[in-house]
């Protein structure tokens, strides 16, 4: 008996000790009456064990959440609703709470962002992944620099996680406003996937992902999205940004916007390396201005994806990829420029409605089916 | 038999027969092996003289003529050197030199006259008419809406395929079709729209329409991008069978409509279509009525991503299964539409997701971002 106390008291206290430890489900809000809950998310992500769940009431939050450990964050339904917003501040100054290694607008020297939703040094190591939630930047039209930017969700770099079925909207800094960033640097590999989105309304890129290193450093996945933003003439209004990026861009649907998908190098990293565009929808891009559906970065690939109402189809680079694209209505500009690069391979595109086939083809490109063309080699280079 | 009287019968079958044979002919000069005779400057010279079943390669150019097609054709569009776009626009008038065009047929369906810069009518032999890969312009005509503007038209009893051709500019003040297919009395008429690029016009970009119950027309619409602006609707079917198919349509105050006389129609397939902004009052990405099955639709970034209708107790309405929607207001308008299924599908950012449920429905679908789940509702 004298024993068996002696035993479970150690057991009874190390129980007390490791249980507030253990990842579980938490909530925020007082939807779930079951659940440990805290009044703020920020309060939430910062007490719970890492690997938990925090489960949100509907609700607008106006906070801005820092994420430094693997948690999973998602809505629950309740009352007839399932919103669940994250907000800005009202009455607050924007000042920026992470740098940027990528550069703010991408690829230029200002480093600094405000971001609504923060993941930066993660520690233990894991995902952080947000399902279900919306991050609404309404009011950051405030506190512009001219340089510094506005962002709805970032990972920093060393950060892995999923983005599924969120929304992200009106994300706009006079100009510097972004809806999902993820990047990274020297190091391990990461996944960063945004997937099932919608991600409207910011006034400069929607999704940007990147690394600073040659090969990259991430692994990015961009599926099934709806990019939407405004009909612009701003050069970096892009659907998806890729900056010496790896990983595919699949299944999204994007319009508006001066162009759809961007890969291009660094100045530090030239050799940028290739990312796969296929079976994307893209319409109603660059009306009334010039740009391109696709900006091709080096060795990069496009298939299947179907490009409506353009002003350029593609703009290639070296060593790219076109197969099996459908493009209608580019009236204005090529269905395809290549700018007299080289190594550019092409095949079974479909081409109806086309104002010029190709520009600058490096020699007269054959091999896709083209009706309705008013020019089908502009300028062949040699 | 002689061999002299045998050559003879050979040389009069020859005479009669080779003019019915199906030829190639061109309009212009861009296909090696045609002979002269077959050659044309006008697409209605061509027509006039091909026979029936022939194809009608037609080489880059500006037509300014009105088309009638009444027997089987093939017309394909053809490159030549470095262009590849054959248009067909409004011909002048003979009053006053402006564009102008004949009102040359009558909808069955709707009772309405057309002007159509290409119609197909009255084929015979019957057989079909398929159009290849050329570009069908109305600009320049504004007659306002004392007729209807088509671009093509087959009108009732003809059948064939409207592919890979460049629709545009049928404006007419708001009247303007730049396709129009349809069908009356039986036999059923099948019709395939695909693949083509149609912009700026006035009303319609595709309609397809049946007088009959059930209907006599199945029509294939597939593959076409079509967008509307601000136009009232980018792909109509009235009362046909058939399917709406990998399509992609921005824009119009509604996306793409079925609907049917006196909900007696069985319904149709409407798959795999993007739609996406289709924002001008009411702003309607899909409506589907009673028998159709409407899946794996995208429609994003519309006021009303699907209004159902028809259906009651008796009749299932729609079925809308596995289509993604994200960045509407309302995601399904029931409008009190009785017995539709509507599951599997994936809704992210709407204001509300299911308006005017008549009670007892079930709905099973996954939902994110979404203000209000259930609103409205129905007195029964």
């Amino acid at each position: 008996m004298l024993r068996k106390t002696f035993w479970s008291l150690p057991t009874v206290l190390l129980a007390l000790l490791v249980c507030p430890l253990h990842a579980a489900t938490y909530g925020v809000g007082s939807c779930n009456a079951k659940l440990k809950s805290f009044s703020t998310i920020q309060a939430a992500v910062s007490t719970v064990p890492s690997g938990s769940i925090i489960q949100i009431c509907p609700g607008t939050y106006y906070e801005q959440v820092t994420i430094n450990q693997p948690l999973t964050l998602e809505a629950v339904t309740f009352n007839n609703s399932n919103r669940v917003t994250i907000a800005l501040p009202p009455n607050t100054t924007l000042s920026p709470n992470v740098g940027s290694i990528l550069g703010v607008p991408p690829g230029l020297v200002s480093q600094y962002l405000y971001a609504q939703v923060l993941v930066a040094s993660v520690a233990p190591a894991g995902p952080v992944n947000i399902t279900g939630i919306t991050v609404d930047g309404t009011g950051g039209n405030r506190n512009c620099n001219g340089s510094d930017g506005l962002v709805g969700i970032f990972y920093s770099v060393n950060t892995t996680g999923t983005v599924n079925e969120v929304t992200t909207r009106n994300q706009q800094h006079c100009g510097y406003g972004y809806g999902i960033w993820g990047e990274n640097t020297a190091g391990t590999t990461g996944d960063f996937t945004v997937e099932n989105s919608s991600v409207e309304n910011t006034d400069d890129n929607a999704i940007v992902t990147g690394s600073d290193q040659s090969p990259s450093t991430i692994n990015a996945s961009i599926k099934g999205n709806f990019i939407n933003l405004p009909n612009t003439a701003a050069a970096f209004s892009v659907g998806v940004r890729g900056l010496v990026a790896g990983g595919t861009i699949t299944n999204n649907v994007m319009t508006g916007g001066r162009s759809a998908v961007l890969i291009a190098p660094l100045a530090a990293q030239p050799q940028c390396c290739a990312m796969t565009i296929s079976t994307n929808t893209m319409a109603d891009i660059a009306l009334g201005t010039t740009g391109a559906a696709i900006q091709m970065g080096l060795g990069s690939t496009a298939t299947s994806n179907q490009i409506f109402n353009v002003y350029t189809g593609i703009l290639t680079s070296s060593a790219a990829t076109f197969r099996s694209n459908t493009m209608m209505n580019v009236t204005q500009g090529a269905g395809v420029a290549i700018g007299c690069e080289p190594g550019v391979v092409n095949g079974k595109n479909v081409f109806n409605d086309v104002a010029i086939g190709y520009d600058q083809p490096e020699t007269p490109m054959t091999g896709d089916t083209l009706y309705n063309v008013d020019t089908i080699q502009l300028s062949p280079c040699s | 038999m002689s061999r002299k009287f045998l050559a003879g019968l050979l040389v009069l079958a020859g005479m009669t027969a080779v003019p019915m044979m199906a030829a190639t002919y061109e309009v212009g000069t861009c296909v090696s092996g045609v002979p002269k005779a077959n050659q044309f400057t006008t697409i209605t010279d061509a027509i006039n003289a091909a026979a029936p079943s022939s194809t009608i390669w037609i080489c880059p150019g500006t037509y300014p003529e009105q088309l009638y097609i009444s027997k089987p054709l093939t017309l394909h569009g053809r490159s030549q050197s470095n262009t590849d776009r054959p248009v067909v626009t409004v011909p002048l008038s003979n009053i006053g030199g402006e564009p102008g065009l004949l009102i040359n047929v009558t909808s069955v369906v709707t009772g309405w006259e057309f002007a159509a810069q290409i119609v197909v009518k009255n084929v015979n032999p019957p057989g079909q008419v398929k159009i290849f890969g050329i570009t069908v312009d109305g600009s320049g005509y504004s007659f306002g809406c004392s007729a209807q503007m088509a671009g093509i038209f087959y009108a009732s009893g003809t059948s064939g395929i409207i592919g890979n051709n460049t629709l545009r500019y049928q404006q007419n003040g708001g009247c303007g079709y730049p396709i129009w297919v349809e069908n009356g009395a039986a036999p059923v008429q099948t019709i395939f729209v695909n693949s083509n690029s149609v912009h700026d016009f006035g009303n319609t970009g595709i309609t397809a329409a049946s007088s009959q119950v059930p209907s006599f027309l199945t029509a294939y619409v597939r593959g076409n991008f079509v967008t509307g602006g601000t136009s009232p609707a980018d792909i109509l079917t009235l009362n046909t069978a058939g399917s709406i198919a990998r399509n992609v349509v921005t824009g119009g105050t509604i996306g793409m409509e079925d609907t049917d006389l006196d909900q007696q129609a069985a319904g149709i397939v409407i798959e795999d279509n993007v739609v996406a902004d289709v924002l001008t009052s009411p702003g309607v990405g899909i409506v589907a009525r009673e028998g159709d099955t409407a899946s794996s639709n995208q429609v994003s970034n519309v006021t009303t991503a699907f209004y159902l209708q028809g259906g009651s107790t008796a009749s299932p309405g729609p079925s809308l299964q596995s289509n993604t929607v994200k960045n509407v207001h309302t995601a399904f308008e029931y409008d009190c539409t009785a017995n539709a299924t509507v599951k599997t599908n994936t809704v992210n950012d709407a204001a509300i997701a299911y308006d005017n449920v008549p009670s007892g429905t079930a709905s099973d679908n996954s939902l994110y971002n979404v203000d209000t789940i259930l609103s409205g509702g129905c007195a029964l």
